[in-house]
This record gives C-alpha cells, structure tokens and sequence, in this order.
C-alpha cells in the first residue's frame, strides 16, 4: 500500500467537518484524525480505518454544544454556520430595512433612480413581451418540439408540395408519426340558421390534424381520420375557442348546430381550447373544417400548384437530419412517377435529383408574422438592450455620486469596525431594491405600452391574437432584467467604496475636490460611452425614420388620396361577364359620395400577383430573356378610378365585351422595355399559349404593383368582360371622406349580387401603409428608443456636471473672488460637456457606422452611411448636450464668492 | 489545595499525558489509554476533556512543526501542570483512602 493511497480521503467531509470546528481547533483535530486514520489504514486495513474516522467525526458532532460553550468561552469565534439560519436571516432583513431608510432619507433620489429604471425596463420588457408573442411562443400542442414543417426545394428555389403529393408521402414515408396538410385560415361564405356570417374564416386540415398535434377539446369533441374521407361534401367542423364564446354565444348547446360553408352543410362537434389558435401565429381560424370533406375537388386533385403547409411529428429516435434524407428520397422518387403521368409540379427540363425536401422546426408554427418581423425585432432588442445600458450607466453613476456623499458615513462606518462586506452588501441589496422597485414600475409601463406597439403591426387578421398578456415569462423577464440592472449599476460604487481608505475619507471635508476625482473620472467615462449610444440610436433612428418617409412620399403612379379600395369575392356566372361588370360599376357609383368606381381581378398593394409570358409581335426577345409580364384586368373606369393617366390612345369601353377583338393597355415601362421608339398602339401580342391576337389600344403612365421599394415595372391590363379571370378588388374614387362613404358602400358592395362576399374595405393609404408596417414600427419605435437614450444621457450628464460644480464650489468661489468673470466659469463647465462630447462622438459615430450595416436590409432611398443622417445625429446630440449643461453651467457662474468665503 | 477533583476519565488522560511526557498529544493519549485500559475512547471526548483542563490552567499546549503525514499540519502537545499534578495525586490519594480496609476484607 503507498503513501498516496492513505492520503486519499474524502475531501468533502473535511470541508463540512473543518467548518464546524472553532478555528482553534481545527488544525490539531484534523491532523490527529488524520495520523490516527493512516495509521489504522497501514496495520488494520482501508474499512476499517475508514470506520474509526467515522466513529471519531460522530463523536465530535455529538460534542458539538460542548465544543460550542468552550468555544465561546475560550474566546473564539465559531464559523457563522454554528450559529444557525436565524442569525444570518436576521442580518439579511436588517440589510433590507437599512437599505429602506437610507432611500427613504432621500426620496427624490430614490425616485429619479426608479423612474430611469423603469423607464429602461419598461422599454426592454415591451419588445420582449411582443418577440415573445410573435417569434418565441410555442405552439399549445403536445411536444411541440417534434413537430417539423416540410419544404419541398430544388436548386435555385422551393417546389411546392401539391395535396396528392402529400397524401401519397404520408402514406409511404416512415419517418413520422403522422404528416398532416392545412391549408390555411381563408374567409368563407359562411351562413347560419339561415343567415349570412360576414369575416369568418376557415381552415381546411387533414383529419388527423387535432390528433397529430394532440390537442384535447374543450368542448365535444374534435374530427378524426373517419371523418375526412372522400365523397361527397360536408360532416363535422370544430370551432375556435373565440368563435364558440362570441358568435355562438357561449353556450353548450352550440354542439350540434349546422353550419354551411361555401354552400355545404356542417355539424359543429366541438370547441377548441382557448389557447389554439391553429399552426400559424397572427392568423385567426374561426372553423376548421376536414380537408376531404370542404375542399373543391379540382384543389384536392391540383398537381401543379398548392397552397398546403405541411406538418410532420418526428418518430421517437429520428433526427430531423435521418427525415430529411429519407423524404427526399421519396419525394423524388414522387415527382418521378408524376412525371410519367405528366401532370407534375416541376418545370420542364429540371433534374429531379435536384429536388429535395427540407424540414424546420415547426415548434413555434408556421409564421408570415415571423418571417415578417423576425430582422426588425433583433434590430430594436439591440436598441432597447442600448437604451437599458445607457440605464444602468445613468444609476451607476447616480449611485457613485450618492457614495460620495455618504463617503464620510461609510468612512465613519469603517473605522468603527463595520465590516466591509457588510457594507458592500448593504449597498448591493439598495441597489438590487431599486432594481426590483424600478422593475415593478417598469412592468406597469411595459403593460400600459403594449397595446400602443401592437398596433403597429396587428391587422383585422391577427389583432385578436396578438393580445399580450402579462404571463410568467414576461415577469421572469423583467424580474431578470431588473435584477440584472441593478447587480451592473450596484457593482460600481460597491467596488468603488470597498477600495477606499476609511482613513482618507475622514482626513477630508465634503467641499475637497480632492477624494472625489477618481470617482468623478469614472462617471465622466460613463457619461461619454452614454453620448456614444445615444450617437448610435439617434442615427440608427434617423436613417429608419428617412426611409420611412422616402415609402410614405414615393411616387406610387396613382392618386392614394380620396381612393376606397375592397377585397371582394363575387362569383362570376358563365356568359355575361360585360353585363355583370357594367352593372357593378353602375350600382357603385350611385353611392352618394363616389364618383367613379370600378372592378378588377388584383388589387393593387393586396400581395397579389400574376404575371404570364407574352410573344411581342416586331420583338425579339434575346435569348433566355423572360418575357413575363403583370397583368391585370380591370373594367373601363379602372384608370379613372385610381388616377392613373393615360398618355395615348383610347380607354377601355363597354364595346369591347366577349366577343369583340382583343384589347389591352400598356404601362411606359412596357413601351419602354419593348417598343423602343416604335409606337405601341395598334401593335398586337399574345399571351403564351393563347392564339388570339392582343391589341394595345392605350399607353398609360408607370404604376407600382405591390411593392413601395421596387421601380416600376411592365405591366398590361386587358378588359375584365374579355377574360375569364375573376372579380376580386374593388376601387372606387371618393368625393368625401372615407368615413361617411364606408358604411353605405359596404352595403352596396354585399347588395351587388347573392354571391358577393366582401373581405375587407379600407382608404388605399391605409392599404399602402399596411404594406410598409414593419418599416413604421422600426421608425416610430427607435426614433422613441432614440429619444429616450438621449434624454437620460443628458440628464446623467447635468447630474454629474451639478455635483462637479457643487463640489468645487469653493474652489469657484475663491477663483471669482480673485477676479475670474461668471463668463470664464460659464465657459469652463461648458468645456467639460465638451470634452466629453469629443470622446463620446468619434466612438458613437464609430459605432454607428458599423451598426449601419444591421439596418441596411431596412433602408430605402438612404444610404447607410448617409453622411447627412450621422452627422445630423451628432449635431442634435451636441445641442442636447449644450442644452443639459448649460443648468449647471449657470449654477456656477452664479456662485456667490462672497458668501462661499464667509462659509470657509 | 483546593476541593476540587478530577473525574475518572480526566484522570486517565492526564495520566496518558504524564506517561508519553513530551510525546503527548491527542492522539497518542487516546492510543495509551486505549492499550492500558482495553477502553475505546473518543478522539473527540479526550480532545475536549484536554481543552477544559487546559482552560483551566491544569495543562498547557504548545505547537509542534507541521508534518507532512498530518496533511502538512501541526501536533498540539500537551504538559501536564503541577496544579495538575497536585489534583491527580490528590484524587489518586482519595480513593486510595477510600480503599483501605475495603481490600483486606474482599
């Protein structure tokens, strides 16, 4: 046996043991256990040896109370563990109530510090509160973590999944439990009891949607696999949580009443849970209805288009990496067999051994919300995480001034034989009771903020869901933000008066300058980083805000002002389009306020888009050159009714019905691109597989399609009473405000035919800004981040210049006594901002120039190093800056060196 | 002299302590008693009995030179005092009085 193998004892009794032992006591004890056990160990062996040990430790721990008493007597101190829980809790609420008192001797301290908190905190748990709601959430499914959404991808794009396709997947792939389809949430012609339901909207699902995803009703009972099969229309249908409660009034006997959505009747079997809200989040499902059972046969049999999102839950023990492989083998395997049959989703001529399928986690669920908001919600957690720093400097900086006045207390404290642990927890526990206090307010703030900020992105369609509530999370949020400020801003001063000499201190009267210049050199550093965050979110700001008001006054090509537009829905009967467009045109404006109004298939900046190939006649498209073209088809009054010029040739008329010859307008970007110099009117093409000539009739001036950032591009439109396209947008140019004319109009629209379903009615500008709310919310919100950062930065920078002037006060008083002007004074403070301000601007326009890359993506019509934006942004810093010391600045120039020297 | 006297087990540690001299600490004492008597002791029960008397001035202690097989720490020796002494012998003295007479008729 060696040496070592003796010496291997546990460490961890020792420790405990050691701890327990009066100091005294330890070294002889431990050393005698120690000789004893190494001893036994040699002669009697490792158990047994092992067992003295024991048999001594227990011994010692059945003496404890005596080893006390001859302790105390002895005149050692026991570790405090000795003298048990009651004595360190009460010293823990001693530290409390002192750290009350001492706020509450200063209340307008107390309170500066806990409204700059919550103002950092309210901010910070705002955004969190909606990045939770929209990006973080999980779906209120069961394990929702192995739930994965499919993607079907080739090289240079995404494939969509048709719903054969799935169904042929779900019934040969191994790798999930189950795949389901859901089509998403769309509005429907929905009536009940007769009567129409207007804004419901339904989703069709697989039928063993609420299985897969495990999700228990609360009422009834939801449909299952039995209820989706093929054959005829119609069967069961479960509805929203929200939809039972306000539209079905709550009531249990709501189960069993019939439904008829787009004309076939279901049976509501049950309520969903309040919380499910379907898989994508910001988009609200009142009815899910089977897929089988609701969709047309011509979608449930579409191979070459789809609009299906597809979900799989992951068998136990698959990776996402073992699926991905393993679908896409089969969807390969899919689209070769389509192929044969050809009627596929491929494009001609593309290898399908470039097909595969990819799979996200579809823990959160599916989310245009998400896609949508995902960049700009990083961008302001960075901006209110900088408006939080600049918090925690502010307090920092508060809390150090406040050490220096306390400098002879603490001192005093000190010398007495407080120890300094003692008071550096008493430090720390005020800071963390502002933190906790400053958080609470923050909270409320937070709360009272929220409905202001959701309104920035909610739309009819998601606004019920972005409702936040406080919850858990939110409250763990703001208690780990708050709890984190004030560790940050406690640390400093904490460290800072744990490093003094007590000795120092007490030497030294409060009007020295002396003690207060390492301190003050700290706080002045924080002040300059605090002028380099401010630099960087007032340019940050600025460039949001320019681009934000480049989309508002971009040149859109027609007229926004007095211009209502709808969605609309009307089902076009087979033969007499012309009439049925003349009609509405006719019954539309005879809707007092409206003087012109028309119908087409898109609407302009409603996200929808067609485009087809043309054949130009006397154009010879280069090769490989995509002749794809947008179009629309309107009716005659389309370009009068949005405004849009036209520069030649003739409009549209009601002549120009079915069986006339073919006409159609052209954009100048049209011409442009493929007339160049040639005259257009008169000219003919053809849409791609279509035989029939086209002639264009009419140059109109450029217009945007959908989107504000984009240059125009091509565009022509044909007569709605020419094709076969549907009636969906409706436009219709006012004479008096939007709000007199909407309810009448509204009335109008659903009155213009059985079928007309209308899906919503808003002024164009409102549609227009609707396309651009990412950009508002960016804009508003770090202009308002921006302008909070500043604010506290100057009011730390007043404070500390105020409490540098009140400390040299005497030393003021003594210069202007001897001769120097209030005007030298004035200028001297004001020099001091400006130091800073020299240090604080490079760093933050530094800073700002490397940020500016992280909102590039957002930009438009500004660059992102616009000199003009930084630079602008450090000339408003520095007029605020002037602005915050000029109250101290003052308040020195107005010292009175008559009565300072009478004091001394 | 004073009244006071030494219970047994005091008595059998200073008298461990006498008989290892200047060998005595905790640790050996327990071992003498331990193959003198047949008696398992605490470690922890001598230690204390040693302590108090030390407190009161029966013994004193000093710090020997940290040894490495103690984990690099120092033995406590213990000496007996006179005043020490003087209470053992006045102990032994006391029950050997008491045990006169009694042995001759056993």
């Amino acid at each position: 046996m060696t040496r070592d193998e003796h010496s291997r004892r546990p460490s961890l009794w020792e420790k405990a043991f050691q701890a327990l032992l009066p100091a005294a006591w330890r070294q002889d004890v431990l050393g005698d256990l120690e000789e004893g056990h190494r001893l036994r160990w040699k002669n009697r062996g490792q158990l047994a040896a092992r067992i003295w040990l024991l048999r001594q430790i227990l011994g010692y721990l059945l003496r404890l109370p005596r080893i006390r008493r001859l302790a105390r007597d002895e005149g050692d101190h026991c570790r405090r563990r000795l003298k048990g829980k009651g004595r360190a809790m009460q010293s823990f609420v001693h530290d409390i109530r002192w750290a009350v008192r001492s706020l509450r001797r200063q209340p307008g301290f107390a309170a500066v510090v806990t409204l700059t908190l919550a103002l950092g905190i309210g901010a910070n748990t705002a955004i969190f509160s909606l990045t939770d709601a929209v990006l973080l959430r999980s779906l209120p499914v069961r394990d929702p973590g192995s739930l994965m959404a499919l993607e079907g991808k080739r090289k240079d794009g995404n494939v969509s999944l048709s719903y054969p396709l799935l169904q042929e997947m779900r019934e040969r792939q191994t790798v999930f439990t189950d795949l389901i389809a859901d089509a998403g949430a769309s509005l429907s012609r929905v009536r009940m009891d007769g009567r129409r339901l207007s804004g419901v909207r339904t989703s069709s699902v697989s039928g063993s949607y609420f299985t897969m995803l495990g999700v228990q009703p609360f009422l009834g009972a939801t449909f299952g696999e039995e209820d989706d099969l093929r054959g005829g229309k119609g069967g069961a249908a479960v509805v929203s949580y929200a939809f039972w409660s306000s539209r079905l009034g709550g009531e249990p006997s709501a189960l069993g009443r019939v439904i008829q959505a787009d004309g076939h009747p279901f049976t509501i079997i049950g309520v969903a849970p309040p919380e499910f809200f379907g898989t994508s989040v910001g988009s609200r499902t009142d009815v899910w209805l089977p897929m089988n059972r609701s969709m047309s046969e011509d979608n449930l049999e579409w191979r070459t288009g789809t609009f299906f999102k597809a979900v799989g839950r992951l068998n136990p023990g698959i990776t996402p990496r073992q699926a991905e492989q393993s679908l896409s083998a089969l969807f390969r395997q899919l689209l070769e067999a389509e192929a044969e049959h050809g009627s596929t989703i491929i494009r001609k001529g593309a290898a399908i051994s470039n097909h595969r399928i990819q799979l996200h986690s579809a823990r959160n669920g599916f989310d245009s919300l998400r896609q949508a908001y995902s960049r700009p919600l990083q961008v302001l957690t960075a901006a209110t995480a900088l408006v939080l720093l600049i918090v925690c400097f502010n307090v920092a900086n508060l809390m150090l001034s406040r050490a220096a006045w306390r400098e002879r207390e603490l001192a005093t404290r000190l010398a007495l034989g407080a120890g300094r642990l003692r008071l550096a927890r008493q430090m720390a526990m005020e800071s963390l009771l502002l933190g906790l206090v400053g958080g609470a307010a923050g909270l409320i703030i937070a709360w009272a903020a929220s409905p202001l900020i959701v309104a920035f992105i909610a739309s009819p369609e998601n606004a019920p869901l972005l409702q936040l509530k406080p919850d858990l999370r939110i409250l763990g949020y703001a208690l780990s933000a708050s709890l984190a400020t004030g560790f940050v801003f406690g640390l400093a001063p904490v460290a800072w008066s744990m490093r003094r000499d007590p000795g120092a201190a007490l030497g030294t009267g409060r009007g020295d300058s002396g003690p207060g210049r390492p301190r003050l050199r700290l706080s002045k550093a924080l002040i300059a980083v605090q002028l380099a965050f401010s630099l960087l979110l007032l340019s940050g700001a600025g460039l949001l805000m320019g681009t934000l008001h480049n989309l508002d006054t971009v040149a859109v090509g027609i007229e926004r002002e007095g211009l209502a537009v709808a969605r609309v829905d009307i089902q076009v009967p087979e033969g007499g389009r012309g009439e049925l467009v003349r009609r509405i045109e006719e019954s539309l404006e005879a809707v007092p306020g409206v003087r012109t109004a028309s119908i087409s298939w898109l609407g302009l900046f409603s996200l929808s888009d067609m485009s087809t190939t043309l054949d130009i006649d006397g154009y010879q498209p280069a090769p490989n050159e995509n002749l794809s073209v947008r179009l629309n088809c309107v009716s005659p009054s389309y370009l009068e009714s949005m405004g849009i010029p036209l520069i030649s040739g003739r409009p549209f008329e009601h002549r120009d019905g079915e069986d006339a010859p073919k006409v159609a307008h052209v954009n100048r970007s049209f011409v442009q691109r493929y007339f160049q110099g040639r005259s257009p009117l008169g000219a003919t093409f053809r849409l791609r597989g279509d035989d029939e000539d086209v002639r264009i009739v009419g140059v109109t001036e450029d217009f945007l399609w959908n989107d504000l950032r984009l240059e125009a591009e091509p565009i022509f439109l044909v007569p709605s009473s020419q094709w076969g396209f549907g009636l969906r947008s409706i436009q219709a140019r006012l004479t008096v405000p939007f709000r007199s004319v909407a309810q009448p109009l509204r009335k109008a629209i659903e009155n213009l035919d059985e079928s007309a379903l209308l899906v919503r009615l808003q002024p164009m500008s409102q549609q227009l800004a609707g396309t651009i709310r990412q950009e508002r919310l960016l804009a508003y919100l770090s202009g308002w981040f921006s302008g909070l950062g500043t604010l506290l930065t100057c009011l730390g920078l007043c404070g500390i210049l105020s409490f540098s002037v009140a400390r040299r006060r005497r030393e003021i008083g003594v210069r202007m006594a001897v001769g120097a002007a209030r005007s030298r004074i004035l200028g001297q403070v004001l020099r001091e901002a400006g130091m800073l301000l020299i240090i604080g601007l490079p760093l933050g326009l530094l800073g700002s120039w490397a940020a500016s890359r992280a909102v590039s993506a957002f930009l438009f019509g500004i660059a992102a190093d616009d000199a003009g934006i930084h630079f602008g942004a450090a000339a408003l810093l520095t007029v605020a800056v002037i602005a915050a010391a000029l109250l101290p600045a003052r308040r020195a120039a107005s010292v009175d060196p008559v009565e300072v020297l009478r004091c001394e | 002299m004073s009244k006071q006297t030494l219970g047994e087990f005091e008595q059998l540690v200073l008298l461990g302590c006498l008989r290892l001299g200047r060998e005595a600490f905790a640790g050996a004492i327990v071992e003498e008693i331990s193959r003198r008597t047949g008696r398992e002791v605490a470690h922890a029960a001598v230690y204390i009995a040693l302590r108090r008397m030390e407190k009161q001035r029966l013994v004193s202690s000093r710090l020997g030179e940290p040894r490495a097989e103690r984990g690099g720490r120092a033995k406590r020796y213990f000496e007996v005092q006179p005043q020490g002494r003087l209470l053992l012998e006045a102990s032994r003295d006391a029950l050997l009085n008491m045990w006169k007479g009694v042995e001759s008729a056993s």
